[in-house]
């Protein structure tokens, strides 16, 4: 399977076998996915690097994404310009992240940023309550939205800052056992 | 130089990145190599970064040595035999594609069930293997079977066993493959088959691998369960939390990105949202409880033990029913139907479906939170069927093997009761039935009971059908049943040495059943179980079950006497003096080691050693654990501090010219 494909050098699939969790078969799957996202912007060449970049639209009615209520801010986190636009490299990274084999600590890092809705390198109250919502799809009350956001930041945050800075988040996660199996996509 | 320099300045701003190991390569030797490869797959930057910073490291600066080459090179090498291996062994990844189906419509919590059932699988069949290649193979291929022993001063009412099944009708035939009974009787499917005469000149003793390889592998069975225990005790005691209780992390680890389909996408929106209400609903419980009174606190402690005690009426009357079932059921054997045959696993099945019901009523007065309630029920399921098992086995041993009534008239020639001339077939037959019961139960309950309250759910509309609705897929409880058949096998596999073969069937047999089930009559529970704590759980139980079996093995290996006319052991007094007379054999110098390494002054000195090894481990816990504290407290000074020192900088500014 190899030596007969004509998508990648092998140069080049020996680099995204390095840097990602994927073999080589799984990154020819890949780019097939990828292609069939729009069959007449993506070329099946991709021995000189273009610089294709599907839009956010495509990416998230894939059926991996369609259901997942974060689906536009895992895009969002994954893309190079912040607004969601995909090139193959950052596709690859994004399920390379997802896979099953990533380590918990690269997967804390990236459910960092997902979460982040502004930005802003922390967790704040706004972002724990969009999480929320998004979630349970805006059927808490108000008054539970913010009890339960406050009881996030009471329980998790150790700097006593008001908000959950990266190491109150990984030290929360590390305390969740179940999130390596669900913060998993299988493509 | 330049472009890594570049390259700092434009990666994002978290903390963990200047501390990555991978930047710590100036400082380190060239001996990184293979790490390399492994560090830059988890660094968190995007692609093009990644493969700027491999580039980087192969071409420019560094002195590669070609020791590091040849390891990068090694390591490539190794990956893609790995990724070939592991093409061939597909065998290894057994119903791999029914688990993930499993797992992306209905989630972990029930594809733990499955996962269970697969390791339940190889367990039997290490068994089937281990049986076959160790004790059938030799008796097949090189001894003759057909030697009927006499053992040292037996009367001739301890021999009147006959082998003769000529004169039975086909439809008893037909009736022996439910109860084991003719052909199957005589046929290597029960100890009474394997008639091998002691032969000191042979090296290969059928006697010492009969004895030995059970129990190695029910050792090994220990060994492989403890391990996974392990693993996940680990993670269960650091969610313990000495520090905060950290059930918030949920609101970022509950929603499982696998999910695919829209309803159950629904359904686990609509669970989260249940969780968190039973939270708010749990934290005014909790305010609820600080203000409760001492006359309230003693009816509550009152009533709860007025609850234990009618459970455990309840279980007493449970396992008087099973006595009663026994004594039905082991009367004269030849003349049995069938039906009166299985009455004991009827009767056992019966109780394990009815009490767990009056359990769930019952905790319901007790007064506990939701969660406890359900742990508290299922801790009595499991209590209530491996002790109605146990309890089984108990009033089979009083009845076949006269435990606690060596004097009656009928125990005293042969040591057993003589009704049952090859005792150790007896029991194995009823091993038999209770395992092919218990796959007649999963075959019949699919069928018989979920494929009807699918229909009637879905084409009628009166009030009983909504009130039962389709069914839900209760994990616990299924892993229960098949924690007490393996239970069963384990305890018959000395009687029934091929009885791991039926398992291996009907593990096989069930899985597809179960996920047929699955997927046609039950709708994902409401209340989806956590995968998390569910393999500790699993595991423990079939710990438990382990524990049950070696008790009745080793009672029976070490103190009862083998029947004589039909076995291998029927020329001594128990089972377990093929042994000691296997080592009379043995060399003089390693008959001196044996007796050292068993000897009083050396076990004490081992259990000394140990002791101190735990004592260590056990300090060195507390000692981290303070150390944690320790830096808690310091991390939240350490802010404290930065701030203080930004307000003092701000004040000095402002007062510059």
């Amino acid at each position: 399977m190899g030596n007969k494909q004509t998508i990648f050098t092998d140069e080049q699939l020996d680099a995204y076998q390095d840097c990602t969790f994927f073999t080589r078969k799984e990154i020819l799957r890949l780019h097939g996915r990828y292609h069939e996202l729009a069959p007449n912007m993506v070329p099946m060449d991709y021995k000189r690097d273009p610089c294709v970049t599907l839009p956010m639209q495509l990416i998230v009615n894939m059926p991996e994404l369609k259901e997942n209520p974060f689906k536009e801010r895992i895009v969002q986190a994954f893309s190079e310009d912040g607004e969601g636009n995909l090139s193959f490299n950052d596709f690859v990274d994004m399920f390379s992240v997802l896979s099953e084999t990533a380590p918990r600590e690269l997967k804390a890092i990236y459910a960092f940023k997902i979460y982040d809705f502004n930005t802003d390198n922390f967790i704040c109250k706004s972002d724990l309550e969009q999480t929320l919502n998004k979630l349970t799809k805006e059927e808490l009350t108000e008054e539970e939205v913010t009890l339960v956001c406050e009881k996030v930041i009471d329980e998790a945050d150790m700097d006593a800052d008001g908000k959950l800075g990266f190491p109150d988040f990984e030290n929360m996660i590390s305390k969740a056992p179940d999130f390596l199996s669900t913060f998993h996509i299988r493509i | 130089m330049e472009d890594s320099q570049n390259l700092r300045r434009r990666l994002p701003q978290h903390d963990v990145l200047t501390t990555h190991p991978y930047f710590k390569t100036e400082t380190s030797p060239e001996g990184l190599g293979n790490n390399q490869q492994v560090l830059l797959r988890a660094m968190p930057c995007s692609m093009q970064e990644k493969r700027l910073l491999r580039q980087l490291n192969a071409s420019t600066g560094r002195e590669v040595s070609s020791w590091v080459t040849w390891q990068q090179g090694r390591y490539r090498a190794y990956r893609q035999f790995q990724e070939g291996f592991r093409n061939l062994t597909r065998i290894c990844q057994l119903w791999k594609a029914s688990l993930d189906e499993i797992e992306g419509v209905f989630g972990p919590g029930i594809q733990s069930y499955f996962h269970f059932l697969k390791f339940l699988f190889f367990i039997n069949f290490l068994a089937v293997l281990l049986i076959t290649g160790f004790i059938l193979l030799p008796v097949t291929v090189s001894y003759d079977t057909t030697i009927f022993l006499k053992g040292p001063g037996a009367g001739l009412e301890c021999m009147n066993y006959s082998r003769d099944i000529s004169h039975r009708s086909a439809w008893q035939h037909l009736q022996d493959i439910f109860t084991g009974e003719g052909y199957l009787e005589h046929s290597y499917l029960f100890y009474g088959a394997y008639n091998v005469k002691q032969d000191n000149n042979r090296l290969y003793s059928v006697h010492l691998a009969y004895l030995l390889s059970i129990l190695g592998y029910l050792f090994a069975c220990f060994l492989w369960i403890l391990r996974r225990i392990v693993t996940s005790l680990v993670q269960w005691l650091m969610r313990r939390c000495e520090f905060k209780p950290c059930n918030s992390a949920r609101i970022f680890t509950e929603w499982d990105f696998c999910i695919q389909s829209p309803e159950v996408a629904t359904l686990k929106q609509r669970s989260i949202y249940n969780d968190l209400k039973i939270d708010l609903a749990e934290q005014i419980r909790r305010i609820l409880k600080q203000q409760r009174t001492w006359k309230q606190l003693t009816q509550l402690y009152l009533l709860r033990l007025l609850i234990n005690g009618v459970i455990l009426l309840l279980m007493a009357a449970a396992f008087y029913c099973i006595h009663l079932a026994t004594e039905v059921s082991q009367q004269d054997a030849a003349s049995l139907s069938v039906v009166n045959q299985y009455l004991p696993p009827v009767v056992i099945s019966i109780v394990n479906v009815f009490l767990p019901f009056l359990f769930h009523a019952l905790v319901q007065l007790e007064g506990c939170s939701p969660n406890t309630e359900v742990n508290l029920t299922l801790v009595r399921c499991v209590i209530l069927k491996l002790s109605s098992l146990g309890m089984f086995l108990f009033f089979l041993g009083h009845r076949v093997l006269c435990a606690g009534s060596i004097n009656a008239p009928q125990c005293q020639p042969c040591g057993y009761n003589k009704l049952y001339q090859c005792w150790e077939t007896h029991v194995g037959q009823e091993m038999y039935k209770m395992t092919f019961f218990s796959f007649l139960t999963t075959l019949a309950f699919a069928f018989l009971i979920s494929l009807p309250r699918r229909l009637l759910a879905k084409h009628s509309s009166c009030a009983l059908a909504r009130w039962l609705g389709k069914e839900e897929f209760l994990v616990p409880h299924n892993v229960l049943d098949i924690v007490a058949a393996q239970t069963v096998i384990w305890t018959g596999i000395f009687f029934c040495p091929l009885l791991p073969l039926l398992g291996c069937v009907s593990i096989f047999l069930t899985f597809y059943i179960k996920k047929y089930t699955l997927f046609q009559n039950c709708q994902p529970s409401a209340q989806l179980f956590r995968a998390s704590h569910s393999k500790f759980l699993f595991q423990t139980m079939l710990l438990l079950g382990l524990f049950l079996a070696c008790t009745s093995l080793g009672y029976v290996i070490s103190s009862v006497r083998p029947s004589q006319p039909c076995g291998l052991f029927a020329n001594y007094s128990t089972p377990w003096q093929v042994l000691p007379k296997a080592m009379s054999h043995l060399p003089t110098s390693a008959l001196l080691i044996w007796d050292y390494a068993t000897s009083n002054v050396f076990c004490f000195l081992l259990l000394m050693l140990l002791s101190l090894i735990l004592t260590v481990y056990i300090s060195q816990a507390q000692a981290n654990r303070q150390v944690i504290e320790r830096l808690k407290r310091q991390r939240a000074q350490c802010v404290q501090e930065k701030w203080c020192l930004v307000k003092k900088l701000a004040s000095h500014l402002v007062h510059l010219p």
